[in-house]
């Protein structure tokens, strides 16, 4: 995880570039904790080149947490998008279409 | 397990095969060549410890070749595949301007063979890392434990070289229910069968089905054939693994006009041919075994065994039991697929009785496997290639190490013997990597200068007739 900002009452949280499983991993706790009471979470994958399979299963545990409504993943880079659609998760999780700061807007 | 059980375990492993074929798809070929070595290394690296499992769970077959069939399905395929392009352009043609991009298909299941379990397990794995496909092994259920074991080991070195999780599964203890229900689900990209009962346990499947099919192979022994190297290879073929491979040499045909000759260099050899009282109590037994069913009891025994079993005495040291074939068809046992180091002969005055003879013995086992044909006549290996309906025709080659690929030939490596649509299958040949990639084609603008100065209003006109057209299309061409 490479930050975190808050935009009216959603939990913007942001990525390095290779979130690989090692990544993942020092990440998962961090994460979970940021979003302890947050109302509503986005993972803003703007840069992400590579997720690993953790990242997957790290986004269905925040899903599970937080409400399927209540979480989104946004600014999706094309090769990244490939994976969640491939693995049938672009039905399943909340990915916007549109970057973060025009749905702000 | 309920049904609802039991769907719930198909739906997970297919769920886990999506996820990994998700991150499969970001690999660069740098990356998906780093896990394709930790594999092959792991495999091979217990290529002895995996072939004494396989041998003391099934009991069939010999350790020393299931060791080489471990290093072939490892090493071999390996070195088959290690340069080849599996991600992004596979090739580049500036002048046509066509450019191929190679892109995984997706989960792929793969039966593995009762009697290859840990070798046949190794190469599916191996086409299926370096195509960048998830892989669901279904194993045998007489070899669940050599199956769980090559995937703990491939999939341990997979996962240290950052390969995707649950890229390699087993799915094992599969009851017929679950079978089914696996093999109709829309999620799987590609089914990689091992023999005829796959095929014939996947009726209602609706994945492309690619794999080996009914076998039943004849080895015709031409009189230009070098006969010292003909029966040297036989014997090496149909002794491998104690005869336990489908493309082995069910039956030869030998020519009359080098009968004695080959009759001796067999028996020099030290091949045993039964009288026709021991014929009979071979027949009895394997008549008797085919309703336990597929001559089980007979099937990767030595010839020392078969002989005990049924009730005749043959020297320990015996290399392969020869039996003359008394008729071809479903009440000749002899005549059809036996998976042991029981060779059965028959003798033609020429090529034309030839090419019958093998005709009928490769019809019985059904189409499109293998035939293998000893000759130096090139005119009539044409001949017998075009009459015999088979994927692979083997030319002065052991058809068992030959079909295999890579030793005795230039073809690729497999344990997968397609057999085309007769046996439901995509295809005839060797299974490989390039039947695991989905291949692009970006073609850019190369205008063709013949039809773009052609005049069209000659198409326009039905006065000209199409012996015009082509005269005109080819002018000057």
């Amino acid at each position: 995880m490479s930050g975190k900002n808050i935009y009216k009452d959603k939990t913007v949280l942001k990525f390095d570039k290779r979130m690989d499983s090692t990544k993942c991993m020092d990440a998962e706790d961090k994460i979970m904790t940021e979003i302890e009471g947050a109302n509503e979470i986005v993972f803003d994958l703007n840069g992400v080149e590579y997720i690993a399979s953790s990242f997957l299963r790290l986004c269905g545990k925040v899903s599970y947490k937080v409400g399927t409504e209540n979480f989104s993943i946004t600014n999706v880079e094309p090769s990244v998008k490939k994976v969640f659609k491939i693995a049938g998760l672009d039905k399943k999780l909340n990915i916007l279409q549109y970057s973060l700061n025009q749905n702000c807007r | 397990m309920s049904d609802i059980g039991k769907e719930l375990r198909v739906s997970e492993t297919l769920q886990k095969a999506k996820l990994a074929a998700g991150i499969f798809s970001q690999l660069s070929q740098e990356h998906t060549d780093k896990i394709v070595k930790a594999v092959y290394k792991a495999a091979l690296n217990n290529r002895a410890k995996l072939a004494e499992l396989a041998v003391e769970e099934t009991t069939y077959g010999n350790l020393k070749d299931k060791i080489i069939k471990n290093v072939i399905a490892s090493q071999y395929v390996y070195e088959d595949l290690k340069s080849r392009k599996t991600v992004g352009i596979i090739s580049e043609d500036n002048d046509k301007g066509i450019v191929k991009i190679a892109h995984p298909k997706g989960p792929v299941l793969g039966i593995v063979s009762r009697y290859s379990p840990t070798s046949d397990a190794i190469f599916k794995i191996l086409i299926s890392l370096k195509t960048r496909n998830p892989i669901i092994l279904v194993p045998d259920s007489a070899a669940e434990k050599s199956l769980m074991k090559v995937v703990e080991i491939c999939y341990e070195a997979a996962l240290k070289a950052d390969a995707p999780e649950d890229c390699i599964q087993s799915f094992h203890n599969t009851s017929s229910d679950e079978f089914v229900s696996l093999v109709t689900k829309p999620e799987l990209a590609l089914i990689i069968g091992s023999d005829e009962e796959d095929i014939k346990r996947m009726a209602h499947v609706t994945a492309p089905v690619i794999g080996t099919g009914a076998s039943n192979v004849p080895c015709y022994i031409a009189d230009t054939a070098d006969i010292s190297l003909s029966v040297r290879e036989i014997i090496n073929s149909k002794t491998f693994d104690n005869g336990i491979m489908q493309l082995s040499e069910q039956t030869i045909i030998i020519n009359n006009a080098i009968k004695d000759g080959i009759l001796k260099e067999f028996k020099d050899n030290k091949a045993y041919f039964l009288d026709d009282c021991q014929r009979s109590m071979l027949n009895e037994l394997l008549l008797a075994n085919e309703k336990a069913g597929k001559y089980k009891n007979v099937t990767g025994k030595s010839p020392y065994e078969i002989a005990s079993l049924a009730g005749f005495d043959i020297p320990e040291d015996t290399s392969l039991i020869m039996v003359e074939l008394d008729g071809i068809g479903q009440d000749h046992p002899l005549s059809s697929k036996i998976l042991a180091p029981v060779l059965s002969y028959c003798f033609v005055n020429d090529f034309h009785e030839a090419i019958n003879c093998c005709m009928d013995i490769n019809f019985l086992g059904n189409m499109g496997n293998t035939v293998s044909l000893f000759t130096n006549n090139n005119e009539n290996v044409l001949k017998f290639a075009d009459i015999m309906h088979a994927g692979r025709i083997l030319i002065n080659t052991p058809a068992s190490i030959g079909a295999i690929g890579g030793w005795y030939n230039s073809m690729h490596p497999s344990f997968s013997y397609a057999c085309g649509s007769n046996e439901n299958s995509l295809s005839m040949d060797n299974v490989t990597i390039d039947h695991l990639l989905h291949v692009q084609t970006i073609s850019r603008r190369r205008p063709n200068n013949r039809i773009a100065n052609f005049d069209f209003n000659i198409y326009y006109d039905e006065s000209y007739d199409s012996d015009y057209i082509e005269k005109a299309f080819n002018l000057n061409y």
